[in-house]
Formats: C-alpha cells, structure tokens, sequence
C-alpha cells in the first residue's frame, strides 16, 4: 500500500506540477464569455450576444427553458447579424451570482432576472436605456397595446431601464368542494367577509389549517405585503420619503394579527417556507392558501378543485385590489453590442406570445393582444386571472408608479416582514413596530439619494 | 468470572450507546432514504420514516435519473475534487515539509500565515476572488474550481502535513544523504513514502470539503456542463421544491458517490490521524 | 564527525525549501492573500454597490460604527459566540464519548465508524433540508414519535420561536461537526501508549480515574487542535444557519457571517460587510492566540 501510495503521489507531482501551467492557456478558449467579448463587431461578422434568462415556471421542471430555448433558436435563425447565446439562471442566490459576474466584467448582454434587479444595477450605472425601443413602440402604436402603467413601472431618471414582459401578482387560491361543503357560495369580497369565511372553515374543518401561508422572511413579507395592498396602502409617500407609520398599515398589521390570534394561518407559521405551505394545502390539510402557488395548481388530484379567490378589499381602499410586479427583461451596459442587444430585446417581447403556451409561465402575459390567445382566453382559471385579476392591478411600488432606487434594499432587505414576524411571534405594540420600521425605511431612502 | 461477566455488561452498554449515538448521526439519512421509497402523495402527509403501506416504490430513482443531468453533474465533481485533492497533497507536501524542516523566518511568518488564513471569511474575499479568476479567464472553468479548492484547502493540508513530518526524525533524512542521495531524492524516496498515511489523511479531508462546496461553484461556474453535483442538487430543489420523494431520491443518489468513498477510506483516515497528522 | 557536519551545514541551507514552498506561495498569494489585503481595503471606504460613484476613503468609519452605533451587532456577536461555544463543548463530549466506545474491542467497529463519519460527508443542502423535515412541526417524525410517546401534547415548532430555533442550529451544528471530533480523538487514543494504561491499573485506579488522570492529560495535544479548529470554524461557519433559518426568526439565529452576507448582498453595503468580516476574523486571531498562550503556561 505505502509503496502504491508513494509512487502515485510522486507521478501526481510530476504531473500536477507540469499540467498546472498548460491547462492555464488553454482553458482560456472553453470560457464562452470571454470569447465573446473579445470578437469585434466588424461588419458581415457575427456578433454573439450572452442572454440570461431565470426559469420562469420552475414548478414545470424543464418545460420553459426548453420553450425558451427553442425561441431564442427562432430569432437566430431570423436573421443571420446577431448569434443569442441563452444561457437559464436558476433562482438560488441569482443576485449575488449577477452582481460578482457583473462587478467581474463578466455580465450578460441581455437578461430577465428579479423584478427589482433593474434598478439595482441601474443605480451602479450597469444597464443600458431602452428608450429606442419605447419611442419605436409609440409610433408603432404597440405602446398601446401594453398593460396601463406597467411600461411606466420601469420609468426611471428619464429613461426605460427595463421592459416588462410579464407581471407577478399574488393572490389567494382556495378548494372549492371545501368551501361547498361548508356551505360558503359567496365568495368573499373584502377583509370582514374573507375572514368570516376561515372561521366558516375553522369551525366545520377543525383538523385543518384556514389559510395555508408561510411567514420566513419572505413569505411575511408577502402576506403583509398582500393585504397592504388590497388596503391600498404603501410603505413610502409617492415623493419618497418613509411612510411605514401610516393609518393602513396599522390596519394590516392589526388585521394579519387578528388572523393569527384566532387560529386562521398556522400557528407555527413564522418558520415556515414556501415548500411547508405548499406540504398543508397539497396534503389536503388547508382549505386556502396564500400566495397561490403554480404546483398546486397544476397538481393532478386538485387541480379540479382549486379556484382563485377574487381580489378583496380592505376597509380604507376605494375598490378590490390585487399586488402585482411587473416583470422585465434589460439590457445591461457592459456590452459590445448595444444596438444588437435592443434588436434582440424588440424581438423577444414582439414574438414573445407563444412562449407563454410552450412554457406554461405562471405570469400573465404584460401585453394585452397576447391575452387573445385561447390559452388564455378559454382556460376557466387563467381566464379568471384575465378578466377578473388583471384590472385590480396594483404595482408592488404603490404609492410610487414604478421602481425607485431604495426598492432594492427595502424589499430585498423585507423591512416589512420584519414587522409582519413580529406581529406573527405576538408581539402587538403596534406603533413600535411600524416606528422602528420607519427608522430603517428612511435610512434606506437617504443612503441612494 | 466476574471480570468475564463485566466485560460482557461493559460489551451491552457499549452496543447499546453505539446504537443510540448512530441513531442520531444517521436520522437525517434514514429520513431521506425512506422518503425516497415513498410515492409522491404518500410522502406529503405522514409521520413515518419509511413508507406506511410496507411497499417500496423504487421508481422516483428512474425518474430522477432520466430528468437530471445527475451523471455529468458528478463526474464533474468528481474531476474537481479529485484534481483538487491531489494539487492539494502535491502542494502541500513541498510546503509542508518546508515548514517542518526549515526554521527561519521566513518559514515561521508562513507558518503564522497559514493559521490565519484558515480564519478567511468567505464574504471578505468573494467578490475580489471573482474579479481575479476572471482576469485569468478561469471563471466557467473546472481548472479554475480546481485552483481556488487547492488554495482554500492548502493551509489547512499543509498544516496538518507539518505535524506529521514533525514526528519523522530528521536522522532518516541525513542518514539518506549520506548514502548519496539529493535533499530532494532523500525527500522523494525516504519521506514521502513512510508519510503515506499522513498523506492519504489530508487528501481525503480535501476531497470531501471539495465535494461539498458550494458557494464559490455558484459563483464561478455558469455553464450546465461544468456545473458540480451541488449546483444540479440546487437547481433541482428549486424545480421540484413539493415532490419531496423525487428530491429524496434526487439526494440519496448525489450521496451514494460520498458514502462510497467514506466506507473505503475511513481506515486511511484514522490511521493517518493516529499517525500524527493532527497533534499540534 | 566531520562529514556529518558537512551534511548538517548542506542541510540547513534553506534555498531548496524556499524552492520548495514557492508554489504554495504563489498560489495562496494570488488567490488568498490578494483578495484579502483587497476586502481589508474596501473595510476603509464607505463602498456601496448601490451607487457608480467611486468609493470614499473613510478611514475607521465602518469599525466605529459596528462597535458604537450598530443596533444588532452585539446581539449577533452574543448568540455567535453561544452558538460556536456550545458546538465546540458539546460536539467535543459526545465526540470523546463516540472515540472511547469505538475503541473498545468490539465486532462491526469499521461500520460503526463510517456511520459515525456520515454527517461529515454529506452535502450541506441535503443533510439542511432533511433536518427541517424530520423537524416540521405538522408532518415531521421527531413530533410525532414524542406525541405518540405522550410526551408532548402540542408539536414543538423548533424553528418558529427564538429559544427554539436558537436549540435547534445548535442542535444540528453539534451534529455536524461531531464527527470529526470522534475521529481526531478517536486516532488520539490509539496513539497512547498501552503501557501507560497498565501502570495506571497496577496502581488500583478504577476507570473513570484512569480517564482523568491517563487518558485526558495523553489526549491534551490533540484536545488544543481540535478545539481550536472547531472554534474557528463554527465561528466562520455560514451554510448550517443560512441553509436551515437564514437567521431567523427575526434574528434570533443571526450570526456574524451571515450578518456580513446580508450586509454584502441585501443592502450592497460593501464596505460595511468588509469591516465586518474583518472584524470576524481578528476575532477568531485573538481567540486563538489566548487559546494557544493558555495552553502554553498549562504546559509549563
């Protein structure tokens, strides 16, 4: 054995030590980026743009990045210019692996990536204006045939930094043989009702859980952030400056708190992750659950029985409301190619229609024309998204029209569910927490003006 | 008679905490791999470690395999921790013996280097390691996964490696040159192999935090084809978060490979120790 | 005598051994210790990646700030400190106890040994997302096995609330960093000598006497190494809490490593999450320092 192990070792030596400086030059040429960055964009030569694109349907597995694989090939084989190179980004730690490539030099020409990522890099003078597109778009009269507001929620410092080509809104889904046969036929329209219902629920279904929800960070940050807009309420004034301490957010909290304290959302909830909520309502041992999620929904034994809850109103809005994101695609300024880079992203959200079929996105499409589609409009629960969703849309910026340069921080960083686990963890003095939020949501303001 | 029936007792008890404290150790696993038996549905809502209806439902594993890229996945991890190991024992080998042999300053400032290194945070040096890979044009690549292993296990290697030449008496060595050999020949054909267990201990500590890693693959890798088993295992969770019988099945085959080469180094592994790799 | 000293003279040449050591030098240099005077520097500005604008030289800044006006930093540093403490004594007892029973006789000692060795081996993703099932407060079989016992009436939600969740990471760090503590120790024992054990018996010392005064000082070595490891690296430690919490609920289980990443990656604050880290580590020297001193003058 020793004698094995000694001559191995003094081969390894030989060869590491000779392989280490060889391998170094030749490995130059496997890294596709750098390639690409290197080439010259000299006429008749093609050019090699690197697309970053997240999953957008992950609960379907493959399913969208081979659909969007296969639309990128189409735009390759539309012209003979531009060669896209796409490459799919999965969610896990995504914005720490944008901001080292991109930090590194090593960032994408084109990418999709987090609602907010925009902005961040914008901020860092990392993503190049669309605003060629959005004039063309107005001439065209394709502006028109967006979404209203949504091309806005990327307007920022006078320019597009991004281009929506979906939005993300949350919502509440339900079962409805539960609800049949606990005798509920009117679905409920605002805070009083929806609560009525769960306590309908909780006493004919004592085993089960009213509302399935999760409370990590994120998910507190979601639920609170859910019924703050169906109050229409916001966590800034529309001139940005904080305003956590405001007469609908004490209404929220106090109405999140009330959920709580009677049992309607899991006890234990503020531990919970997305996966544990989705464990209550898959096993059948929730009757709602909050956000809906797209694998209950596409799951084989429920899927027959899952309806959406219609938008709800809080006791200070003026109408139901529903919390969307716009979702968006951006072109970023480190590339070579910028005029290419817009050719693509024009492209990409003209012809962006069947993607939506072949990809099964969860998102609703941000282009109204896209919704004529029979996949949308003959499909009972996407239909209910359409028509009944889509015109409660209230972006998750509100009170400010679009994205602004603190949103980073401020819902990356969850102040509101900070607040939201305090009240989920018993805490009840109400002013404390929205006037220590305050505090921090006014640092996050001043440290990027 | 009494001391035959007390080594019995002492047997029992010894037995009997072994089973307890395996137990424990091993829960985690036993959990998975009965949660990988289970049929979707049957794993969403019950207490039981392994399937309830006493049937085994083996087919999560084919699924698995046929919707992973699990086999290049790794054979990449393999290739890196494998590569990276062995520059780790070449490298660490030369410096160590360095150390253990030369006390001047030089060596005794390295020697302070090494422990202090062995203190880096992770986040201090991230996006700095990032900026120089890419200058390198070793980001995407296996090699450069490789190079900043070795260098995030060298300290560690070549410290442990210092101890255990420690223990070797200097007379081995100087008995060799006098018989003709170079410093390096005395090195090379004396040292090394009498050193072969300390050796083999710091390889296979090497290898597994290797296996493991995975914040800077994240970082540093993009294409799926150099993606390591972490990274697949990663995505995979995100893509099938709710199915917690094909994630099960997904973890028990990305473990295998590691249980594998536990079961057959573990001997190397405490001998070397034994031997003097960790005695300070 | 004179060609020995003639090989003592060829041997205390330290040019081949600086040849020797180069490589290693050279790769630490530039993939180690450029990176870290490189964090050391961005520690002394106010850099943010939230603006383009070039970062400003604010000299201690940062560091006044973490230690005079940063409203979490303590609380973070306090449960770091319990948390590594504990993960240090207690993977340390149950690692004695694992070594001293697989050193016994015993048939099946090589697979004892390998299960022993498992948590070590596996992924950090796998054995996290485990952990959380076997502990879910619904659907996890550590609940239902103490409710079917009739120990407990309610399910324990071992994440949810701060005293909780706090036991809980330490619970699986302790499992996790158990066994490489049975394993150093367990090669610590073999290494002592028999005789020494025999002498012991010849004097009528009884086992747990035996232990104290045979077993433990012989294992004193090995004891400073381990710890010392362990301390170091739980302290740095960053997947365990980020993979299970994250920090939460509500910080409660934040750490300093962690602290450092959200500081990084959440709120862009590069600089402050530089400090930080630095602050992590000179924290982590002095320990070490104060741990090898005290051994040196228990030594002397």
């Amino acid at each position: 054995m020793k004698k094995i192990v000694s001559v191995t070792m003094a081969a390894a030596m030989l060869l590491g030590l000779t392989a280490c400086g060889g391998k170094a030059g030749s490995t130059a040429v496997s890294s596709s980026t750098a390639g690409a960055a290197s080439q010259s964009a000299a006429e008749g030569e093609k050019v090699t743009l690197n697309f970053w694109d997240m999953n957008w349907n992950s609960a379907a597995g493959d399913m969208y990045v081979n659909a969007a694989k296969a639309k990128v090939d189409e735009f390759n084989a539309s012209q003979d210019h531009i060669v896209v190179e796409y490459q799919s980004i999965p969610w896990a730690d995504y914005y720490q692996y944008f901001l080292t490539a991109i930090k590194g030099g090593a960032g994408p020409d084109v990418a999709t990536a987090g609602s907010q990522t925009p902005i961040q890099f914008y901020q860092m003078g990392e993503i190049l204006p669309l605003d060629d597109i959005v004039e063309q778009w107005k001439t065209e009269g394709t502006y028109e045939d967006y979404i209203a507001g949504i091309v806005e929620s990327n307007y920022y410092d006078g320019h597009y930094i991004a281009l929506p080509w979906g939005c993300d809104p949350r919502t509440i889904i339900y079962r409805t043989d539960l609800f049949e046969e606990a005798g509920i036929t009117e679905l409920p329209t605002n805070w009083e009702e929806l609560k009525a219902a769960l306590e309908t629920l909780k006493e004919k279904f004592p085993d089960k859980v009213p509302l399935a929800a999760f409370g990590n960070l994120q998910g507190a940050q979601q639920v609170f952030d859910y019924f703050l807009h169906t109050n229409e309420g916001g966590q800034v004034t529309e001139d940005l400056k904080a305003d956590f301490n405001n007469p609908k957010m004490q209404e929220t909290l106090e109405y999140v708190a009330s959920l709580y304290d009677g049992g309607l959302i899991p006890e234990g909830m503020i531990a919970y992750e997305q996966t544990d909520a989705e464990r209550l309502f898959l096993s059948g041992e929730a009757c709602c659950m909050i956000p809906a999620s797209t694998s209950a929904l596409l799951d084989d034994n429920l899927k027959d029985k899952v309806g959406i809850l219609n938008p709800i109103q809080g006791p200070s809005a003026t109408e139901p409301r529903t919390l969307y994101w716009a979702n968006s695609i951006a072109a970023y300024a480190q590339t070579k190619y910028p005029e290419e880079s817009k050719q693509f992203i024009k492209w990409w959200l003209e012809n962006q229609e069947s993607l939506f079929v072949d990809g099964l996105l969860s998102a609703v499409p941000a282009r109204i024309s896209f919704m004529e589609n029979p996949y949308f409009s003959e499909n009972v629960l996407i239909k209910s998204y359409t028509e009944v969703i889509y015109p409660t849309f209230l972006h998750a910026t509100y009170p400010v029209p679009g994205f602004y340069p603190a949103y980073g921080q401020i819902n990356g960083e969850r102040y509101l569910g900070e607040a939201g686990q305090k009240i989920l963890s018993g805490e009840r003095d109400y002013n404390a927490i929205m006037d220590a939020t305050q505090v921090k949501i006014q640092e996050a303001l001043d440290a990027v003006s | 008679m009494t001391m035959k029936r007390q080594k019995l007792a002492d047997d029992i008890l010894t037995y009997l905490l072994l089973f307890v404290l395996c137990f424990f150790m091993s829960l985690p696993i036993i959990s998975m791999l009965g949660t990988s038996l289970k049929t979707s549905q049957d794993a969403l809502a019950s207490y039981s470690l392994f399937p309830e209806s006493g049937k085994w439902y083996f087919e999560n594993f084919a699924t698995v395999l046929t919707k992973t890229t699990f086999a290049s996945n790794i054979l990449n991890s393999a290739i890196v921790s494998v590569g990276a190991a062995v520059l780790c024992m070449v490298l660490s080998c030369l410096a160590g013996y360095t150390l253990s042999r030369y006390h001047t300053r030089i060596t005794a400032a390295f020697t302070i280097l090494l422990l202090a290194l062995q203190m880096l945070p992770i986040i201090l040096v991230l996006v700095p390691t990032f900026m120089i890979y890419r200058g390198f044009h070793l980001t995407d690549t296996l090699l450069g996964l490789v190079l900043n292993y070795t260098a995030t296990n060298l300290a560690f290697s070549i410290w442990m490696l210092k101890g255990f030449f420690d223990t070797i008496p200097k007379e081995l060595e100087e008995a060799a040159m006098m018989d003709g050999c170079t410093r390096f020949g005395a090195f090379l054909r004396v040292i090394l192999p009498i050193s072969a267990p300390g050796i083999s201990t710091v390889a296979i500590f090497a290898f597994v935090r290797c296996w493991n890693e995975y914040m800077v693959a994240r970082v540093l890798i993009q294409s799926d084809e150099y993606k390591t088993i972490n990274l697949g295992l990663q995505q995979f969770v995100a893509q099938y978060s709710v199915d917690w019988a094909l994630l099960s099945a997904a973890a028990v085959i990305a473990t295998i490979p590691t249980i594998i080469f536990l079961v057959c180094a573990q001997k190397y592994l405490v001998q070397g120790l034994t031997a003097g790799a960790v005695k300070g | 005598m004179n060609l020995l000293r003639k090989g003592k003279s060829k041997f205390d040449s330290p040019r081949m051994g600086y040849i020797m050591l180069l490589p290693a030098a050279l790769l630490l240099i530039v993939t180690q210790i450029y990176p870290f005077f490189y964090g050391v520097g961005m520690s002394f500005t106010d850099y943010s990646l939230l603006t383009a604008n070039a970062p400003d030289f604010i000299g201690l800044g940062n560091y006044i700030k973490i230690f005079t006006s940063d409203p979490d930093f303590y609380k973070i540093l306090g449960f770091s400190f319990v948390y590594t403490l504990s993960i240090v004594v207690f993977s340390y007892v149950v690692g004695m106890a694992l070594a001293l029973l697989l050193n016994r006789p015993i048939r099946g000692r090589a697979a004892f040994r390998a299960i022993v060795l498992i948590p070590w081996v596996i992924s950090s993703s796998i054995m996290a997302t485990n952990w959380k099932w076997l502990m879910n407060d619904q659907f996890g079989f550590i609940n239902g096995l103490l409710q079917s016992m009739g120990l407990i009436d309610e399910p324990i939600r071992f994440f949810a609330t701060a005293g909780w969740a706090q036991f809980s990471v330490t619970l699986i760090g302790i499992w996790r960093n158990i066994p490489f503590m049975a394993i150093t120790l367990l090669s610590g024992l073999q290494s002592i000598p028999s005789d020494l054990y025999d002498a012991s018996r010849v004097d009528g010392a009884n086992k747990v006497q035996t232990f104290f005064r045979i077993t433990l000082p012989s294992l004193r070595g090995v004891t400073l190494v381990s710890t010392t490891l362990m301390f170091i690296w739980a302290f740095n430690g960053f997947e365990n809490i980020y993979l299970l919490t994250d920090g939460g609920p509500l910080n409660a289980t934040m750490v300093v490593p962690i602290y450092a990443y959200k500081t990084a990656f959440n709120s862009s604050k590069m600089g402050y999450a530089s400090a930080l880290s630095v602050v992590l580590m000179a924290i982590m020297v002095i320990f070490s320092i104060i741990r090898m001193k005290l051994n040196e003058r228990a030594e002397a």
